[in-house]
């Protein structure tokens, strides 16, 4: 060893720098998934005991565990001198589950000013052994000499480096298993040639459900009604989305996440008045096409038209256009009508695509995320339903709605993890429709919507 | 830390405390065991929390007999080791070139150095050289164990570690802007 090397090992071996805090909510919440894991696991032999218990008088039943693939290494470190600054100590990994043997010698450093070097030994359970793909010698070769132009001493340029860094991270994969001592699977390692560990966890899938505050914003208006005139006349109404999604952890903390969303958007037309027409039902069949009447109903969406039995009218305003020839006179004193307290409601599906970026806040036992993205919005169902004593009746759509409407998503939320692989997702996420909702319409009127969505994801 | 059995039979029965006790006693050695190896503080923290809780998970296995402290180190090298080799940062990189001579120049210049400066100097360093120098001139390990260790040749991992002192006195140079030539 060059006096250079004795210089530095000096003035760093014993360095001790402040650990940031988070790392040790790093470690609990692994420790803690990990417990969770063994108890879901006892569960699990219990209930086979069990199972085996009542049948096994007929039946033998052998409970199959994972355990049995478990390849069980030893390690004997043995220690030469006990008084050296620096000592050789032979390590036997005896390998089990493939029935291979290897010997090397390590050399290990005294780190502590106690010399406390004998015997130690170390039976090691592996599990789950990387699964291993090849990186061509040659593309190595290019990037260690790339990394070392790109990464200069000059501290501004570091940035550089850390470029480099993310290509060296796309082209790696891995994500290393805590099941197994690395000094075991490096044997594994050598043994396989050149090998880079699949990655783990890169990617997830899951699924979301919310309950949406579901309304829209009035940006302008060309008809000489103002904003505060809908408002006054119509309401938000309660829908839903939910969906399947799938996600890439593209870095550390950052995640990018598609899927597939059946979403429902909508309003409520208030004060308008809706009468059944029992002279409908007591004429002949043939006659009933006369009391069919065609409406118009002016909202901030855009028009409603439809041909219904009901007669509409509107308590309020003028919005509730009679465009049939045979147009009703109604008196609603006359027992002829019955006023059925029923309310319209427009309602948009869209299947919604979206493209999200979720980034971690915090990265503890409880994960804290914001996410923002966009969506295209195609639309599906486009209806407006009349509601009264419980049913629900499609009476007609709006006119105008654009086929494909984009929105924005912002939001936060919070990922708890229930077990190593298994998250549960809570992400209160607002949405705001890009372009407005129709588009012959004078009033230019974007959606948005507000929900707490709620889901699993499983990571793999 | 005398009491470190009592301690580590309560980790292994999942004693919270007795695990926080024992990760505070050790962590700040370790995690700068980790800053010498990983790239940047978020890789040695990730390095400290995955060979931390390989610890923990493995604490059965340490007898009592050994030190302790070297067995908690050798765990987070290897899980330094383990990432690099996953992220395909360690790969052979054989220099031709011959093994330079002892430069008594530098050595007064890096006795001045803080550990703190120092550390930065080897954290520049790519992986493959950065490991390397690691592994020889801090922890010990001889070129043949390194070589086993990151799959390379005996040759590369002297060459790496003439290389990567050539480039930590390029930086010293570069860095405190010493001409070595004037000394």
């Amino acid at each position: 060893m060059m006096e250079m090397d004795k210089i530095v090992k000096n003035k760093l071996i014993n360095l001790e720098i402040d650990v940031p805090d988070e790392v040790w909510y790093g470690i609990q919440r692994e420790l803690d998934i990990t417990h969770t894991k063994k108890s879901f696991l006892i569960y699990r032999y219990a209930a086979a005991i069990a199972a085996f218990a009542i049948i096994g008088s007929t039946i033998f039943y052998f409970f199959n565990k994972k355990d049995t693939s478990i390849k069980q290494s030893e390690m004997f470190v043995e220690n030469t001198t006990a008084n050296q600054t620096k000592e050789k100590d032979i390590i036997n990994i005896q390998n089990k589950g493939d029935r291979e043997e290897k010997i090397f010698t390590a050399q290990s450093e005294n780190f502590t000013q106690k010399q406390e070097k004998d015997l130690s030994g170390i039976t090691e359970i592996l599990q789950n052994r990387p699964v291993v793909k090849e990186i061509k010698r040659e593309e190595k070769v290019l990037l260690a000499a790339n990394y070392e132009k790109l990464n200069p001493f000059v501290p501004e340029l570091k940035r550089t480096g850390s470029d480099l860094e993310i290509i060296l991270k796309e082209n790696a994969t891995a994500i290393p298993d805590l099941n197994y001592l690395p000094d075991v699977d490096l044997i594994y390692a050598l043994n396989n040639d050149v090998k880079v560990a699949k990655d783990k966890n890169k990617w997830a899938v899951g699924g979301e459900f919310s309950p949406l505050y579901s309304y829209r914003h009035i940006a302008s208006t060309q008809n000489g009604k103002d904003a505060a005139y809908y408002n006054e006349l119509e309401n938000p109404v309660l829908t839903y989305s939910g969906g399947v999604n799938v996600q890439y952890n593209a870095l550390k903390r950052l995640t990018v996440q598609t899927g597939v969303y059946y979403t429902s958007i909508g309003q409520s037309i208030d004060y308008v008045g809706v009468y059944a027409n029992n002279v409908y039902d007591m004429v002949p069949e043939e006659y009933r096409d006369r009391y069919i009447n065609s409406y118009n109903i002016d909202n901030s969406v855009g028009n409603i038209s439809f041909n219904t039995k009901y007669v509409f009218i509107d308590n309020k305003s003028a919005r509730v256009n009679n465009l049939s020839d045979n147009k009703e006179f109604l008196d609603i004193n006359n027992p002829v009508y019955n006023d059925l307290n029923a309310s319209v409601e427009q309602n948009l599906k869209y299947l919604e695509i979206p493209v999200i970026l979720r980034y971690k806040l915090i990265d503890k036992i409880i994960d804290v995320n914001i996410i923002g993205g966009l969506s295209a919005n195609f639309l599906v169902e486009n209806n407006v339903y009349l509601r009264y004593s419980g049913v629900k009746e499609d009476i007609g759509h709006t006119q105008g709605i654009n086929n494909i409407n984009y929105s924005g998503n912002i939001g936060f939320g919070v990922d708890y993890p229930l077990t190593k692989q298994l998250n549960f997702r809570l992400e209160p996420t607002f949405r705001y429709y890009l372009n407005p909702v129709s588009s012959n319409s004078d009033i230019d009127s974007h959606p948005y919507t507000m929900g707490l969505f709620t889901g699993i994801c499983y990571s793999f | 830390m005398n009491n470190y059995p009592d301690i580590i039979k309560a980790c292994i029965k999942g004693d919270r405390k007795a695990q926080k006790q024992l990760y505070d006693h050790f962590a700040s050695k370790m995690y700068a065991v980790c800053l010498r190896y990983a790239n940047d503080a978020d890789e040695a923290k990730d390095i400290l929390q995955d060979g931390f809780i390989k610890v923990f998970l493995n604490l059965k296995q340490f007898n009592y007999k050994g030190s302790f402290e070297g067995w908690i180190r050798r765990i987070i090298v290897n899980t330094a080791l383990e990432k690099f080799r996953d992220k395909n940062y360690l790969f052979a990189v054989h220099m031709e070139r011959g093994y330079e001579s002892d430069d008594k120049e530098y050595d007064h210049i890096i006795s001045d150095l803080s550990a703190n400066d120092l550390l930065k100097l080897i954290q520049e360093l790519s992986p493959q050289y950065r490991t390397v120098f690691n592994l020889y001139a801090i922890e010990g390990y001889s070129h043949k164990e390194i070589c086993e260790k990151l799959d390379i040749k005996e040759g590369t991992s002297k060459s790496n570690l003439s290389r990567a002192r050539e480039i930590l006195k390029e930086k010293i140079n570069k860095h405190f802007m010493v001409n070595v030539n004037c000394l």
